[in-house]
């Protein structure tokens, strides 16, 4: 086989242009018989990772450049360019490149794309140590496109000016794709370069510039450049045609034979191009280690992180100091425990040599503690007394029994994972301080690829074959959560297809849509900011990674988080969660209404350690055996406790009427894909209930597998029963327990043999007969691949636990603070509803009470309520909004008007909700304005005169403006205030917003979803609702289940659709948010009941004919006449 | 100009386009025809464009210089664009003397 190494090779990471991913394009190579493989994604590294390390599993070279747009200084275009780093220069080739795509982006934005100004060419690419990358200049560089307009002697001297600026870098890039004569990419066009290459004695190599896989692609292709290009296709030239894939060498060969013999030079010269490019290749060949770094932990040096001397002999020194504060009331077995683990987990992480690297999370973890703001470590890694003792996680894994093993094996190369959750609203800030500390050569954010699933996929497809928008709308609207490749498949299965599928008949282009959308299927869409994860590195990181600009102003890698690892690189998971701010500020709520108070208010001991004198509680040394939290739990009432206020959550929560933290943690585990598919649930709840005795497989697992009634969840009951077994230390039951996710039964006769060699040591029998053997392998096939880590699920729990118990001893204080942060699922409509059920008073909205935040109140006689919140003032701006929060308290209507200056709209928005109220009566008259007398005097006043912006000018007294106000409209009934209320904050405090169809829901015979709890079960009834939620869970059975839950103002009323009612509902089934549902009650448990639709409607509709038949029937009574 | 009309073309040996009828005038080939490839507009054309299963975009074309044979037409030299669609032949472009004198006159 010939040789030919294709040296400019677009993958699908470059956006809406290339159709493979790296990966495929690499195994096309290694198939074709290469020695080496590049990728030169337009505008970035976003594939290079993957790139290599395809390229090493499979055994090829790898070569890495970037094609890049040129531009001068005045901005106009000046052609493409392709850059290729130079290999075995210890990094010099790939950190020029990287800095030279970070140059190109950084004045890039969405409406000017990335491109390097030429003058930047020298100064970037011409280092003290020489040149280290080649630039091919193909046919779309400026050399070429001159060429192409037949502009011969231009092209000579943009070629000289090239040669002069960057010696023995350039090189000409020939490109046939039989064109038409003439074009660019043609014979023609091909034979010039060449042409122009020999006269000019520059180096010419052969490529295909390949954007796509295989010839078949091209139709991918020409969709992609209708997404890039935002217009439909027809409208736009299209690519020439489709010669751009991957040729093998065998035509790449012909093709370079055809165009020196087109030209005018000898037949040597197809030869001399071919040797030249495999010359080239050969420079370009990177080594990962010695060029990257491939895989070697690269964090911030020592004394950015404030170390001085040996990071191990450090790390032990601040683990040990703090196992008094930890643990203040360890006795002596306890304290064994205690270091043994701690000598353990240290020796293991000095092995590694990760010292640096926990401490360097322990300074982040220490900085936002120092700013304030609540954090938490997610994941396995809370399964580390390390982790704990530093305070970057606040689970203890003694308590829950959690393995470090599962955290940090024996086997692993690159730096572990540590997940932080911190406050939402303050996320931002961590970043900033993050980039502070660390020095901003050294952090970034990291970037995120998002690629096509099918919603997305008929989005573009659509606007890609002309489809109007209500059509492209309606296709996606219904379509739910699917992948884009199983399109047509979908079509015969899902019922709220089935309008599409009638539509299909109709529209011939609907065909070539769901074509159009399969192979868009799982290609990188867009690349932007992860949400949550910063990079930090030591300070080479920008010669490492390029960089461009992000959302929020920072710096992003174009690394992602499938990069992170190889190029040893340390990912933060800085998670901005809503429960965190929600918990902050129930917190401050607390300690503002309360302070010394607090543990009274909360009903509790009043020497509660965990309460300061001054009110603030320490929320993360609470007790965890709070009967009145779980006891509150149990209810189901669980709306605003984090993860358990969905309606599956609340129906496995009913059933299992949890009683210790244990059993959250196994809630939180069990309700996931796996388990729910391994049956894991059911023998849990009969064991826990007492209707089975557990199971616990074998004496020797009683101890470990208590925590579950038997019934193995957790990746650690996993790794201890490998232990116990075959003897094997934890850290390879955890390679084992890994090796199993992939195949069970790799591992089966290993685990066979080793667990019959298992002898007593003092009897010497056996410590597992043949039916144990089988008995327990028959477990571990079945769910050992579903399980879930332990210290996850305990990570998990802590906010679950800590919300829960907000909620039951500061219920007020809570849900003002979800109702600030709106943290859940469900719109705020709901948490009015709860805060109603709960006997917590919200109070009206009031332009001299209110404030950005939802705020605690004490009314007279100590109730507690929650003031709304001017924030939720539909429309109000920021300045607006400030200037309010300034101006108070006001005199009256005309003083606010003048001095907080809000628009005309916001201040009659704020008349109609009742928020200027309070404003318009005087104490001392007899009767209050009516909301109608002041919804007037808002009208005048404001069609009187702009609001005054001018400060100087403003009145210096007060007039009095109550007397102003006009008497006698009409006060707003609550129907009225209801209607108001969801207009102006989207939200209906007062009533909801379902009572305006009482008459139809009357007739109808509706049950409220409050009284649903009293029915029997397999009662059929009819409720009706907002929906509020639809989810399609996991389901063991691996059926789609629909759950749609639905708001009536006295509750919630969770429906499940069966295949059969989702085929009567059809399209209602996403595509409705006003909803009938008729179906049979089912109990769930001693709390819970949910309802089996039969089928549903949409309650506006069925409104429109209950209205009609009304009409009509008062209608014929007024015809029938003598 | 484009045009996209239907058109008769002699083949040699070997397969080579050797003279063209379009619109009852025979078309003699004067020079070695330079062979390209345009592309379809599928999105009109096809009802499905399943993954591997889909026409290819490419259509085998000629660039040609003929001029007419047959008598009492212009004699003018011209360029011809004729492309191969399955079994049948379309002219597609085309660019002469009198054409670009009838349309920019």
């Amino acid at each position: 086989m010939p040789d030919f190494t294709h040296l400019h090779v677009a993958s699908a990471f470059s956006a809406h242009y290339g159709t493979a991913r790296p990966e495929a394009l690499v195994a096309a190579q290694k198939a074709a018989g290469a020695w080496a493989a590049a990728i030169t994604d337009r505008d970035g590294l976003y594939g290079a990772v993957r790139h290599i390390r395809a390229c090493v599993a499979s055994g090829l070279q790898p070569i890495v450049g970037v094609d890049l747009a040129l531009r001068e200084s005045d901005g106009r275009p000046a052609g493409r360019l392709t850059l290729l780093a130079h290999g075995h220069c210890e990094g010099r080739g790939w950190a020029s490149m990287a800095r030279a795509i970070t140059a190109a982006h950084a004045r890039s934005t969405r409406s000017s794309p990335p491109a390097l100004a030429r003058t930047r060419l020298r100064p970037l690419l011409r280092g003290p140590d020489g040149i280290t990358v080649t630039i091919l200049l193909g046919p779309a560089s400026d050399v070429g496109q001159a060429l192409a307009r037949g502009e011969a002697e231009r092209a000579r001297e943009l070629l000289a000016w090239w040669t002069h600026t960057l010696p023995g870098a350039i090189a000409l890039e020939v490109v046939c794709h039989d064109t038409a004569p003439g074009t660019t990419a043609s014979l023609r066009h091909a034979v010039a370069m060449l042409e122009l290459a020999h006269d000019t004695e520059t180096p010419a190599v052969l490529s295909n510039a390949a954007r796509y896989l295989e010839a078949d692609d091209a139709v991918t292709g020409d969709v992609l450049d209708a997404a890039a290009m935002l217009r439909a296709l027809g409208q736009f030239t299209p690519q020439p045609n489709g010669q751009a894939w991957l040729k093998t060498p065998a035509e790449m060969h012909a093709i370079a034979l055809r165009v020196a013999r087109a030209s005018r030079l000898d037949q040597g010269a197809a030869h001399r191009m071919l040797a030249a490019g495999e010359r080239l290749a050969l420079r370009c060949v990177l080594d990962p280690e010695t060029d990257l770094g491939w895989r070697q932990a690269k964090i911030p040096e020592n004394d950015v992180i404030g170390l001085s001397g040996d990071p191990a002999a450090v790390l032990r020194q601040s683990t040990e100091a703090a196992i008094g504060e930890r643990y203040p009331y360890a006795g002596a077995t306890e304290m064994r425990r205690i270091t043994e683990r701690l000598d353990t987990e240290l020796n293991t992480i000095y092995d590694f040599g990760f010292a640096s690297y926990f401490l360097t999370v322990a300074d982040v973890s220490a900085l936002m503690r120092r700013m304030g703001i609540r954090n938490q470590a997610r994941g396995s890694g809370a399964g580390s007394i390390v982790t704990y003792l530093l305070r970057i996680s606040n689970v203890d894994p003694l308590e829950h029994d959690l393995l470090f093993e599962r955290f940090l094996g024996n086997k692993r190369e690159t730096l572990p994972d540590i997940d932080i959750d911190v406050e939402s609203a303050r996320r931002h800030e961590v970043y900033r301080a993050i980039f502070e500390r660390y020095g901003s050569t050294r952090v970034s954010l990291m970037a995120m690829q998002n690629t096509y699933r099918a919603r997305g996929a008929a989005r573009d497809a659509g606007m890609a074959l002309g489809l109007s928008p209500e059509q492209i709308g309606f296709v996606a609207k219904n379509i739910w959560r699917f992948n884009a490749r199983d399109f047509r498949r979908a079509l015969d299965t899902k019922p709220e297809m089935r309008e599409f599928v009638t539509m299909l008949e109709e529209d011939a282009r609907l065909e070539l849509l769901v074509d159009v959308a399969e192979r868009l299927d799982r290609l990188p869409r867009h690349v932007s900011m992860h949400p949550c994860g910063v990079i930090l590195g030591n300070n080479e990181l920008y010669n490492l990674s390029p960089m461009q600009p992000s959302g929020m102003g920072l710096p992003m890698s174009q690394f992602d988080k499938d990069d992170i690892d190889d190029v040893g690189l340390l990912k933060l998971d800085v998670l901005g969660v809503r429960m965190q701010s929600t918990l902050s500020y129930t917190l401050r709520e607390i300690q503002r209404m309360h302070g010394p108070h607090a543990a009274e208010v909360g009903k509790l001991p009043s020497d509660a350690p965990y309460i300061k004198p001054n009110g603030l509680i320490e929320l993360d040394a609470i007790p965890h055996d709070d009967e009145a939290t779980f006891a509150n739990i149990r209810t189901g009432h669980t709306l605003g406790m984090f993860q358990i206020e969905s309606p599956g959550q609340r129906e496995l929560i009913g059933k299992m009427q949890p009683d210790e933290y244990n059993d959250l943690i196994a809630d939180i585990s069990l309700f996931r894909p796996g388990p729910m598919k391994g049956n894991m649930v059911a023998p849990f709840l009969d064991a826990k209930h007492g209707f089975t005795a557990p199971n616990y497989l074998h004496p020797r697992f009683r101890s470990f597998l208590r925590d579950s009634y038997g019934v193995v969840i957790y990746h650690e009951h996993i790794l201890r029963i490998l232990h116990e077994c075959m003897g094997v230390t934890l850290a390879e039951a955890d390679e084992l327990r890994r090796a199993m996710e992939k195949s069970t039964a790799s591992i089966e006769r290993a685990f066979r043999q080793r667990t019959a060699e298992r002898r007593d040591p003092e009897t010497g029998k056996r410590l597992f007969t043949d039916a144990d053997i089988e008995r327990i392998w028959a477990v571990l096939k079945g769910f050992g691949s579903f399980g879930f880590c332990k210290a996850h699920g305990a990570a998990f729990a802590l906010p679950t636990y800590q919300s829960a118990w907000l909620k039951t001893h500061y219920p007020a204080e809570f849900l003002a603070g979800i109702l600030t942060h709106d943290p859940g699922m469900y719109p705020r409509r709901l948490l009015l509803a709860e805060a109603r059920r709960m006997g917590v008073p919200i109070l009206p909205l009031d332009a001299n009470l209110s404030i950005d935040e939802y705020r605690v109140e004490r009314l007279r006689g100590g109730t507690l309520g929650i003031r709304l919140s001017l924030r939720d003032v539909h429309g109000i701006s920021e300045a607006e909004l400030a200037r309010l929060l300034a101006g108070q308290p006001f005199t009256g209507i005309t003083d606010l008007y003048e001095r907080a200056r809000p628009s005309r709209a916001l201040m009659q928005r704020l008349a109609l909700v009742g928020a200027l109220d309070a404003l318009a009566g005087s104490p001392e008259a007899t009767s209050l304005p009516t909301r109608g007398d002041v919804i007037a005097f808002v009208r005048q006043l404001t069609a009187m005169r702009p609001a005054r912006s001018d400060p100087d000018n403003q009145l210096n007294f007060t007039i009095d403006d109550r007397h102003a106000i006009p008497r006698g409209n009409p006060q707003f009934t609550t129907a009225d205030r209801a209607r108001v209320e969801l207009g102006v904050l989207d939200m209906d405090a007062s009533e909801h917003l379902i009572e305006a169809y009482r008459p139809l829901l009357d007739d109808m015979g509706v049950t409220p979803a409050s009284q649903l709890l009293a029915l029997r079960s397999k009662t059929e009834v009819l409720v009706a609702g907002v929906r509020i939620a639809t989810q399609t869970p996991p389901m063991r059975s691996g059926k789609r289940v629909v759950f749609i839950s639905l708001d009536d103002g006295s509750g919630c009323a969770d429906a499940t659709f069966f295949e059969e009612a989702q085929q009567a509902t059809g399209s209602l089934l996403f595509g409705t948010k006003l909803m009938v549902i008729r179906g049979r009650t089912r109990r769930t448990g001693e709390r819970g009941i949910s309802i089996e639709a039969i089928q549903a409607w949409d309650l506006k509709q069925l409104w429109a004919e209950f209205c009609a038949r009304r009409h009509e029937y008062s209608g014929g009574a007024t015809t029938v006449k003598p | 100009m484009y045009i996209d009309e239907p058109v008769g073309v002699d083949l040699s040996a070997g397969g080579v386009p050797l003279s063209f009828r379009w619109r009852g005038i025979s078309y003699a080939i004067v020079s070695a025809p330079e062979p390209w490839l345009s592309r379809r507009a599928w999105w009109q054309q096809s009802d499905r464009v399943t993954r591997g299963r889909t026409l290819p975009l490419d259509v085998p074309t000629w660039r040609v210089d003929a001029i007419a044979l047959t008598s009492g037409a212009p004699r003018d030299d011209g360029v011809y664009d004729l492309a191969q669609h399955g079994d049948g032949w379309r002219l597609v472009g085309a660019s002469t003397v009198e054409l670009d004198q009838r349309l920019f006159a």
